[in-house]
């Protein structure tokens, strides 16, 4: 792939900083939903640990964050990397429980995992408000910048974010240790014959990819101030499921382009009638299903392709 | 495709038309739950809106009032924040309104501050709601309002002994807290405070303690819908055989109580909105609500808080203007503002912007074949209690 097209999502995100006038907010969610989704490619699409449970890193880093910013300290960036620690040492503990079991035995344990955890933070109402959640104040980014009205703050600080995890992201995927995921996810056997120690790697990369979702759930509950059950709700993690397989499984981008096309449909369908949005959101999804096996990114690529061929007159490939 | 295009169409001429049209337009930013298990307080909030406009029209003044509908889609706070700093932002609203859910008001409170927005809560009842903002103002009611005449009522009519049943987030700690609190200064007795989690289905193990501590009766706050339904007939086949009396608030609403069946008979209920009340307006809304959307459908707590909720945008619109300053509209409604609802004359306290109404205490019977809360006492002028407590 041209470098260039590397920094056209970037560039876009720029972009629509300074365009997007009151819809920076809903730009702040879409990248939220970036990372998230992103750290489910890593899991599910990369190593094939096949995951209902993203919920519970995502409700883990955004209570992480929110209480954090509560009881100890109120700097976004220190509420961040603690929040994202502990989600991460939360996801150690429990890959060594699940991790050695696989297919559908697996979905129901990351599952049971995520229902646990959400109905614990109901019933310790004291500690996180049960239903009716946590709101809480930030201090500024770096001691220099509020979170302002405008959410020009919550957007560039979400922005960078999720660049540092993407470039963390694509080191992990190109490295050997990725490779070796790429294997272990076509057979485990076989990976295992060959001396990959297939447990520890799996735990490896449930770790970062758990920690990439708490970072995202610490990055809704600060940008957002509030914290409340549904982060932890399953609806989370079937939405960031959604978005991978909308935009593509193993491509990385994949993320960027399921969770734009979803938040943006989401919004204006949900404009255009507040009652029946959903139809929409389910038959964009069974398009994408039925005719584009390789999610959205497939257009992207078919594009680039005919692009291509305009310019050169004739493809080899 | 069709419906993406169709939605890409009107998005678009939604970013066009407003730059077309010159009159002043007010909007009304009205954030609900349309979708999802929780839609039916975005029926009512539309029911009511379009009954409102049917009787006042969409012009006040030569000014239009534009109402834009945002789906929630639950209590979901992080999703209420967004769309109302969309409202503000984008479609530059004047006024925001609904509110199903206590969370979801809660967390627009440091928003509409910062934004000076002037907010009316047509549902969301707990107490403490209008003390986050200063630009916030309830016509609906609040729990403890509701929860504390029936306490008044209950020791001196036979009930001393009383277990307490409450679902487990703001609104039932709110209730639970202020009938104890009423009940215990009227001379009667807590046997125990049960606070069930709001996700629950299967009520019997809860209501199996209350039988053993053997009360006079049992008060009751459930999130209403099916769990509150659940609720009363558990309380049918278990409690009301061995003679213990339910005592709840808005739990047998009319809208409800088709769903409930006969369990329902004897339940005592106290409620800002009963569906006898003799007024005109509540005549007529009942009658338009019948004529447009069908015989089933009736007038809920809901519908007339969003009814007096436009009122009181139209009567703000009609004294200051399309364009009016956020700090007089506060200091308009916090002028000691009367009005007529369906449920009889209402008032908005100048102090604490909540609403001044009448309570009713009633029993469901059936009459003629037909469920219905009839009425025993009419507690007129109360104030939200729990304000008073903690000034």
């Amino acid at each position: 792939m041209n470098p260039a097209w590397h920094a056209l999502p970037w560039l876009l995100a720029i972009a629509f900083y300074f365009t997007a006038g009151g819809y920076l907010s809903l730009g702040t969610s879409i990248l939220v939903y970036i990372l998230l989704t992103l750290s489910l490619d890593l899991a599910l699409g990369y190593a094939g640990i096949i995951t209902l449970g993203h919920a519970a890193f995502f409700g883990f880093g955004a209570y992480g964050a929110a209480l954090f910013a509560i009881h100890v300290n109120a700097d976004p960036l220190l509420g961040l990397v603690v929040a994202t620690a502990v989600t991460a040492v939360f996801a150690v503990v429990t890959g060594m429980l699940i991790l050695h079991t696989q297919g559908v035995t697996l979905l129901m344990l990351t599952l049971a995992i995520a229902v646990l955890l959400a109905e614990a933070a109901n019933r310790a109402y004291k500690v996180t408000g049960g239903d009716d959640g946590l709101q809480f104040t930030m201090g500024p980014v770096l001691g220099l910048f509020r979170f302002d009205l405008w959410g020009q703050t919550a957007y560039l600080y979400t922005l960078v974010i999720l660049f540092v995890w993407f470039v963390i992201a694509w080191k992990v995927v190109h490295s050997p240790f990725g490779r070796s995921l790429d294997g272990i996810r076509q057979s485990q056997a076989r990976m295992r014959a060959i001396g990959t120690p297939v447990w520890w790697r799996l735990i490896a990369i449930y770790a970062i990819s758990a920690a990439m979702a708490g970072s995202a759930g610490a990055l809704s509950a600060q940008t957002t101030r509030f914290v409340g059950l549904n982060t932890l709700g399953l609806l989370v993690s079937g939405i960031a499921v959604v978005m991978l397989v909308l935009g593509g499984t193993r491509r990385l981008y994949g993320a960027f382009l399921g969770a734009a096309v979803y938040v943006v449909v989401q919004d204006f369908a949900a404009k255009v009638n507040p009652f029946y949005w959903m139809f929409v959101i389910g038959g964009l999804l069974m398009a994408t299903v039925l005719f584009l096996e390789g999610g959205l990114m497939e257009v992207l690529d078919i594009g680039r392709r005919w692009l291509r061929r305009l310019l050169r007159g004739s493809d080899p490939t | 495709m069709r419906r993406i295009l169709l939605g890409l169409g009107a998005a678009i001429a939604m970013l066009v038309l407003p730059g077309l049209a010159a009159a002043e337009t007010v909007k009304v930013g009205v954030i609900g739950v349309f979708s999802g298990g929780f839609a039916r307080w975005g029926e009512q909030f539309k029911q009511a809106i379009e009954v409102f406009q049917k009787h006042h029209g969409k012009v006040v003044n030569g000014n239009t009032i534009e109402i834009i509908l945002r789906d929630a889609g639950g209590p979901d706070p992080a999703k209420a924040r967004q769309l109302a700093e969309e409202l503000i932002l984008r479609e530059k609203v004047q006024f925001l309104a609904g509110f199903a859910f206590t969370p979801n008001a809660m967390a627009v409170a440091e928003l509409i501050t910062e934004a000076k927005m002037p907010t009316v809560i047509f549902n969301a009842a707990t107490a403490v709601i209008t003390r986050r903002s200063p630009y916030f103002v309830r016509v609906s009611f609040t729990l403890p309002q509701v929860s504390a005449p029936i306490a008044v009522w209950a020791p001196k009519n036979g009930i001393k002994k009383v277990v307490t049943v409450v679902s487990d987030y703001a609104p039932g700690h709110d209730s639970e807290q202020t009938f104890i609190k009423v009940f215990k200064a009227n001379g009667g007795e807590i046997l125990e405070s049960i606070r069930i989690p709001l996700s629950t289905t299967d009520f019997a193990p809860f209501f199996e303690r209350v039988l053993q501590q053997k009360p006079d009766a049992m008060f009751m706050f459930g999130p209403g819908g099916p769990p509150s339904v659940a609720m009363i007939n558990t309380w049918a086949s278990r409690l009301k055989p061995a003679g213990i009396q339910l005592v709840t608030t808005n739990e047998t609403q009319a809208i409800d109580l088709p769903k409930i069946g006969r369990a329902a008979i004897d339940a005592i209920g106290s409620s800002n909105f009963t569906e006898i009340i003799d007024t005109p307006l509540n005549k007529r809304l009942r009658a338009d609500m019948t004529a447009m959307f069908g015989p089933d459908q009736v007038p809920d707590v809901a519908t007339v808080g969003t009814y007096d909720g436009l009122q009181l945008i139209y009567m703000t619109v009609a004294k200051l203007g399309p364009r009016p300053n956020p700090d007089d509209v506060m200091k308009f409604w916090t002028s000691g503002l009367k009005w007529e609802s369906p449920r009889g004359p209402i008032a908005i306290d100048p102090k604490e912007r909540d609403i001044i109404q009448g309570v009713h205490l009633r029993r469901v019977k059936e009459v003629d074949g037909k469920l219905i809360n009839v009425d025993f006492e009419i507690v007129p002028d109360v104030k939200d209690p729990w304000k008073e407590e903690n000034k």
